[in-house]
């Protein structure tokens, strides 16, 4: 059976309920589960989706940035925490999060990815694709989307 | 116009859309056009011979022979580390002066090989400093491209000006009793590094020594190196003396070139240098063919007379409005070449703005605006530079991770408004309304 699973988030809602449902099923088959922010760079420029929406300097955009990973992979830290599954996060610079994903699963031999159906909506998803429809095409392991 | 001038023209476009689209290799399917063009008869294969600029391809080729020893000295390791102590270890400022150094060195060096050549010591600066790397190169790809066409020597732009035109080395400096590319483009220059500083290197970070840097900074064999660099400025000085020395700039370069290496030659296992098989090897014939295959192609355009045509087409524009026409032509430009390869877009221009001459139409304030849109302009996107594909190579190899598209236009976006802004303000005061009537 799966003994680590990759929990992918990219802090919206449905990624939430994904990462409940990923740690529930670690716990259930005593799996341990590492969970993933893809962050995006640190330009100048910052952007919503495609669209730039404001300026500011890369430090401040960087200290941003590793402020909105530490929130976001902390809910799937004290989820597995509460669950008692063993758990570790990691953050990584990458605007491709199904690449992110793809390598982080195979650097560390995760056997399972357990990520959200969908995280944009609208245009933007006709734009610039699902993210985890790349990943389950590119995938080498085994994809729970979770709905 | 006549079929068969219609001909040229849909094998052209064709070719430049197979080449600007990277389904093919680009030097493949320009080759492949010229192919077309003799068959179908446009031209015979002795037309595109002649067609050529053989003397533009001897400069290249020299310059990149000498450029790729001077590569081996070790002297950009040690300009590097000169830069850091420059810097004071500030790396806002590190990345300035390595991208003065890198536009610098490109003025006399292919701007592909300027970046190969820094890359390896700027890339464990960076790292030191703890700097993304990814803008670290990109300045210095963008510096490199910026300051290919200040001189005749860095770029095929201003070669190709000089083999439309006959421009001189010196008339890069100073023509007609007016300052021309280079100190425009120098000034420019600064503003631009000034404004990018402010825009995404300010702010004060952890210092860093050169010792810390962990950086060679020794040049392995001083007496190569000094041959070497002796042989560029020799060079460099002959282009600059052409007129007087009475032969094509293509000679002098291709006589630094070969005497250089027959100068390493004799001196055998005394200097530590590399073979000259291996310098050869590592010149980018792809681009050499790709230049001879432009060159052919223009001229098939020309000998059906469609840029005389186009020119007639822009008679009017320039002749009544000299100061809009050349905002247009700048303007327009550099969008263009920010997405499509841009040596074909000046190449085209270069000679429809030769043919505006005979109808009143001073040419070298359009010409000079042409040059510094499109070299200005290609540093919008990837597809616009050579340069700057290898820079995102680099990047993306060493960060281990895709460059998006929003990233790369957060830092080419500024640096080429800016750049673009301040050439086109100096351009229009010192070069374009001097001439309108």
């Amino acid at each position: 059976m799966f003994k680590h699973i990759l929990i992918p988030t990219d802090g919206s809602d449905l990624s939430r309920r994904a990462i409940a449902g990923g740690v529930a099923l670690a716990k259930a088959i005593g799996a341990r589960v590492t969970g993933l922010f893809a962050a995006p760079t640190a330009t100048p420029i910052v952007y919503r989706h495609f669209l730039p929406v404001g300026y500011m300097t890369p430090q401040a955009h960087a200290k941003q940035i590793e402020r909105t990973a530490e929130q976001y992979l902390s809910i799937i830290q004290r989820a597995a925490e509460k669950a008692r599954v063993p758990c570790e996060t990691v953050s990584v610079t990458n605007d491709f999060p199904a690449d992110a994903i793809l390598k982080i699963a195979k650097k560390r031999r995760c056997d399972l990815i357990y990520m959200a159906s969908h995280g944009r909506r609208g245009v933007s998803a006709v734009l610039l694709g699902s993210e985890t429809q790349k990943v389950l095409t590119h995938a080498d392991v085994p994809v729970l989307v979770h709905r | 116009m006549e079929p068969m001038a219609w001909a040229a023209l849909t094998v052209f476009v064709i070719t430049i859309i197979v080449v600007i689209s990277n389904k093919i290799d680009s030097t493949v399917a320009a080759l492949t056009g010229v192919a077309v063009m003799i068959w179908i008869g446009v031209m015979t294969e002795v037309d595109a011979f002649g067609f050529v600029d053989w003397n533009v391809m001897a400069i290249l080729v020299s310059i990149w022979i000498i450029a790729g020893y001077f590569g081996k000295t070790g002297l950009p390791g040690w300009l590097s580390v000169q830069a850091l102590r420059l810097s004071g270890g500030h790396p806002g400022l590190l990345v300035m002066v390595l991208s003065v150094l890198a536009g610098v060195i490109s003025m006399f060096v292919d701007n592909v090989v300027t970046i190969l050549m820094l890359a390896p010591v700027a890339i464990p600066l960076a790292r030191a400093m703890r700097l993304p790397l990814t803008p670290v190169i990109l300045m210095i790809g963008f510096s490199a491209n910026f300051m290919g066409t200040a001189l005749l020597l860095g770029d095929l732009p201003p070669q190709m000006l000089h083999s439309v035109s006959g421009a001189e080395f010196m008339d890069f400096i100073w023509q007609f009793g007016r300052p021309s590319s280079f100190p425009i483009l120098m000034v420019t220059f600064a503003i631009t590094l000034g404004a990018m500083y402010a825009y995404g290197f300010r702010g004060k970070r952890r210092s860093l020594g050169a010792a810390q840097a962990d950086i060679a900074s020794n040049i392995p064999d001083p007496v190569f190196a000094g041959i070497v660099v002796a042989w560029f400025l020799l060079t460099v000085v002959g282009m600059a003396f052409r007129e007087a020395l009475d032969v094509k700039l293509g000679f002098i370069a291709l006589t630094g070139a070969v005497t250089l290496v027959l100068v390493l030659e004799l001196a055998g296992e005394r200097v530590k240098s590399p073979s000259f098989e291996e310098i050869i090897q590592e010149l980018d014939w792809r681009a050499v063919f790709f230049y001879v295959a432009l060159f052919a192609l223009v001229g098939g355009l020309e000998k059906m007379k469609i840029l005389e045509d186009l020119a007639h087409l822009l008679i009017p524009l320039f002749r009544e409005n000299l100061a809009l026409g050349a905002t247009l032509l700048y303007w327009v430009t550099v969008p263009i070449v920010g997405i499509v390869e841009h040596d074909a877009y000046i190449l085209t221009f270069l000679y429809t703005i030769r043919d505006l001459e005979s109808a009143g139409v001073p040419p070298w304030p359009l010409w000079w605006m042409l040059v510094w849109s499109g070299t200005l302009g290609s540093n919008l996107t990837v597809a616009g530079a050579p340069a700057l594909y290898v820079a995102l190579n680099i990047c993306e190899r060493e960060e281990s991770r895709k460059v998006s598209l929003r990233e790369f236009l957060a830092w080419s976006v500024p640096f080429t408004l800016v750049a673009a802004a301040v050439c086109y303000v100096l351009g229009m005061l010192i070069w374009v309304l001097p001439y309108v009537k």
